[in-house]
């Protein structure tokens, strides 16, 4: 049975499986296999060819010999008898010659080559009596014929060693001159490199400084521009409660732009300090870039809407073509997108859309935007989707995942503007629930990995899922094709 | 005491072999760490000269450690014991001498391991495990300051070139069912030629993917080889099931890239590296839970209680029936793999070695 080690993994299923697959297989009648044998006996004798016979020794040569040479297996007495002679020193080619030539080879006539001598010897051996003297004699009358072969051979390996001492002795020497040289060069090119690496270390050490004074410039440089960003905001503020109390009776004429309680300032300094830079902020957005190819009113020329548009990362990512247009209540913002030459208006998003004739946006988007909203004001702003968007027509929102702890419980909070956090099962009925279709949950930003626990244990796993998953998701939905 | 070099010992090093291959990861790991280490060996293959140096250049300084790798028995107890500076054990495991043949000089070695394990552990001021299973055996033979990190896996090292091995058949279409390991009787290979045995009878002869068992390793025991052919023509499956010997590392790859499953019936493992290597490649395994085998597979595998060879079998039809099943299968792996990061390793490493300075400390303030 399978042991459960993995809770993806349904363990009570796929044992039920194999159990009841065991009693099919089981009731089929299965032969009951031969149990394993850890030390079968020797492979049964066999004839061999004569060139894989002379590979063989020992054992292998006495089982395997008899049925080659005649085409029987060795009795055990012979068998026992011939090893013992095999392992006694005894040439096994005089062994092969024995049985070649003995009266039951000969009859069996099996063709082998290289064997005159060992006949011979063989021969000699067993000749009764006078056998072991003539052997004997024969090696005596050869004494010194091989002693003869065998100074010869001496002298020969002298002088071919004389020869090659002396040729050792003449490299050794020019080896000695090279390597001398060799070192010199050696020597006097350390020097240079030890002067390169001090020359390299000080530049390095130059410009590591330099680094450090330009990241201080740019560090300044990016603190200056927000402090200008943010007094501005403060100005425009404090230009506006003067202009409230120089002019209270202006009520009947009609007001000039909508406007948010809430200074545009500090929501431009709120956003420098927790949102991050645009650079971050468009890396993050082109996730939905593939999404916008699909949009098929988009090509047909219909405007894209971004509710809540901020400094125009979102719009200024979109590809060339394509028409867009901001909507924010922040005015610094409005004008940050007028800069960049993007088309953006200060206006409240429900109230412009409410103003937008019927099928006339190809896609709204609004990224943590939603959050800000009251559930009523969510609702008016799905059906006003529904309303003015074409046939084929795309939603986009994005806002914090609750599904993450440490966002739900405190980065959500962080924003005092934001209401309450947007389960993303809630967003996804909700969409349903209003006739969008296709509405689908893409759960983005996890904390890097890096942060997260080595997850070599259930209780890792399923803390890094609630405290280290995405900190954001995104509900899509499609308005249906008539 | 501060530590300026951590050296390595073991009694014989080869190329391929498991221990060796931890040598040189771990000296690797302690140079970017910043400690001088070389590598210390009795018997040192051709290959490995340079790599590994010769017990007469090691030089007992003050402020050297060294770590001594076990993972048999052997003579070289004396030379060991003779060395001044302050030593660790990093113990691989040893095969239990039952799954030797009697009065085999392996048997014997087996044993004495064991035995040097328990008699030298004053020598030795902390042990590294490399498996949970190695630190278990440790505490029972009385060690006390013990780790488990599994200084075996250099992740690095399961990236390379793929080569086909020659006996694969390029013109047939097969399913190829991989075991990479020593053919010894611990190992049990013999479970698997059942096992397929009843995977053909399950899938039936006509099977046009040819499922084929590859048994890939050397020959520790003649005799039990010997056994597991005969096995294999017992059972009809000269087709099925090819012994093909060693391979190299490219070949390797090359088999845990194109197999299909990867199975393991082996009774005892001190760690199991192929299992490992099979992760890597994606290859799902199917294995016996046993000895270390469990800790590592973690989640990346089907484990399998007991060892019928029917189970495995069954737990193979089931892969090949669930393309969901095997894509959890490789998921995980590649979770569980995380435990075995170089990075990580460094890490777990880097810290231990800060342990074992304060504890140096306090035994020369003691």
């Amino acid at each position: 049975m399978l042991i459960p080690n993995n809770p993806n993994i349904d363990f009570d299923e796929l044992n039920r499986r194999i159990e009841s697959e065991v009693q099919r297989y089981q009731q089929g009648g299965e032969r009951p296999l031969p149990a394993f044998n850890p030390n079968p006996p020797l492979p049964a004798a066999k004839a061999y060819g004569w060139a894989a016979l002379t590979q063989l020794d020992g054992q292998s040569l006495v089982t395997a010999a008899f049925p080659s040479l005649l085409g029987r297996e060795a009795q055990p007495e012979e068998h026992a008898q011939w090893l013992a002679r095999l392992n006694a020193g005894m040439d096994k080619f005089e062994f092969l010659a024995t049985l070649r030539y003995s009266a039951e080879g000969k009859r069996r006539g099996v063709p082998v080559h290289g064997l005159r001598r060992a006949r011979l010897r063989s021969a000699i051996r067993n000749t009764p009596l006078f056998g072991a003297l003539l052997n004997n004699l024969y090696g005596w009358l050869k004494t010194d014929a091989r002693h003869r072969y065998y100074m010869a051979r001496f002298d020969l390996h002298t002088r071919q060693l004389d020869q090659h001492l002396k040729a050792l002795s003449t490299s050794e020497a020019s080896l000695l001159g090279i390597l001398a040289s060799a070192r010199e060069t050696i020597d006097a090119q350390q020097a240079m490199i030890t002067q390169l690496q001090s020359t390299t270390a000080q530049l390095q050490e130059r410009l590591n400084q330099q680094d450090v004074l330009n990241q201080a410039m740019q560090d300044k440089q990016a603190l200056s521009t927000k402090v200008q960003q943010e007094l501005r905001g403060r100005l425009a503020y404090l230009e506006s409660q003067r202009g409230e109390r120089q002019a209270p009776g202006a009520i009947d004429e009609p007001a000039p732009q909508p406007a948010s309680v809430i200074p545009d300032g500090f929501y431009l300094a709120f956003e420098n300090r927790f949102r991050g830079d645009g650079d971050t902020i468009r890396q993050r957005l082109s996730y939905y870039l593939p999404l916008i190819d699909t949009v098929a009113p988009l090509a047909a020329g219909l405007p894209l809407v971004d509710i809540g548009c901020g400094r125009g990362e979102w719009l200024g990512l979109l590809p060339d073509g394509i028409q867009r247009i901001g909507i924010d209540l922040n005015g610094l913002n409005v004008q940050a997108c007028h800069e960049q030459g993007l088309q953006a208006e200060l206006a409240d998003g429900l109230a412009w859309l409410r103003q937008q004739p019927d099928g006339s946006l190809a896609a709204v988007t609004a990224f943590h935007v939603i959050e800000h909203l009251s559930f009523e004001q969510l609702h008016t702003l799905l059906d006003q989707c529904l309303r003015v968007l074409a046939p084929g027509g795309l939603i986009i929102f994005e806002t914090p995942n609750p599904e993450n702890l440490v966002s739900a419980a405190t980065h959500f909070h962080t924003d005092p503007t934001h209401i309450h956090p947007l389960p993303p099962a809630l967003s996804e009925f909700l969409l349903e629930y209003r006739g969008f279709e296709n509405v689908q949950i893409h759960r983005l930003n996890p904390i890097p990995a890096q942060y997260a626990l080595i997850e070599d244990s259930e209780v890792a796993r399923r803390c890094n899922a609630l405290f280290y998953g995405p900190q954001d998701y995104a509900v899509t939905a499609w308005k249906a094709q008539p | 005491m501060s530590i300026v070099r951590i050296d390595q010992f073991a009694p014989s090093t080869a190329v391929g072999d498991g221990v060796t291959g931890s040598l040189l990861f771990t000296r690797e790991l302690l140079r970017e760490l910043g400690y001088k280490s070389d590598i210390y060996s009795h018997d040192i293959p051709a290959p490995l000269r340079g790599e590994v140096l010769p017990l007469s250049a090691f030089r007992d300084d003050p402020g050297t450690v060294l770590l001594y790798h076990h993972s048999m028995g052997h003579d070289h107890g004396a030379w060991l014991l003779a060395r001044r500076c302050p030593k660790v054990i990093v113990y691989h495991n040893i095969t239990p001498a039952q799954f030797f043949p009697a009065d085999s000089a392996l048997r014997r070695y087996a044993l004495l391991g064991r035995q040097q394990l328990a008699e030298w552990r004053q020598a030795f001021i902390a042990a590294i495990a490399v498996s949970p299973l190695n630190q278990r055996e440790l505490q029972e033979a009385g060690y006390s300051d013990t780790v488990t990190i599994p200084l075996l896996v250099d992740s690095r090292r399961l990236e390379g070139d793929c080569a086909a091995p020659h006996f694969i058949e390029r013109s047939q279409q097969h399913t190829y069912y991989l075991c990479v390991g020593r053919l010894a009787e611990n190992k049990r290979q013999y479970l698997l030629i059942e096992a397929l045995y009843h995977l053909l009878q399950l899938q039936g002869s006509d099977d046009p993917q040819h499922p084929m068992l590859l048994l890939v390793g050397g020959v520790t025991s003649e005799d039990y080889a010997r056994g597991l052919v005969h096995h294999v023509e017992q059972l009809g499956l000269q087709q099925h099931v090819l012994l093909p010997g060693k391979c190299s590392d490219a070949e390797l790859r090359w088999l845990y890239r194109n197999s299909h499953q990867y199975w393991c019936a082996s009774a005892h493992e001190g760690f199991c590296m192929p299992l490992i290597e099979a992760q890597h490649a994606g290859l799902p395994v199917i294995a016996c839970a046993q000895s270390n085998i469990p800790d590592t597979v973690g989640e990346g595998g089907l484990l399998l209680q007991g060892d019928n060879p029917l189970a495995i079998a069954l737990a193979a039809q089931l892969l090949n029936e669930s393309h969901t099943l095997r894509e959890q299968l490789q998921a995980a792996s590649m979770h569980n793999l995380q435990r075995f990061d170089r990075e990580h390793l460094k890490r777990q490493l880097g810290q231990w070695l800060e342990h074992l300075t304060q504890g140096l400390a306090w035994r020369a303030m003691a």
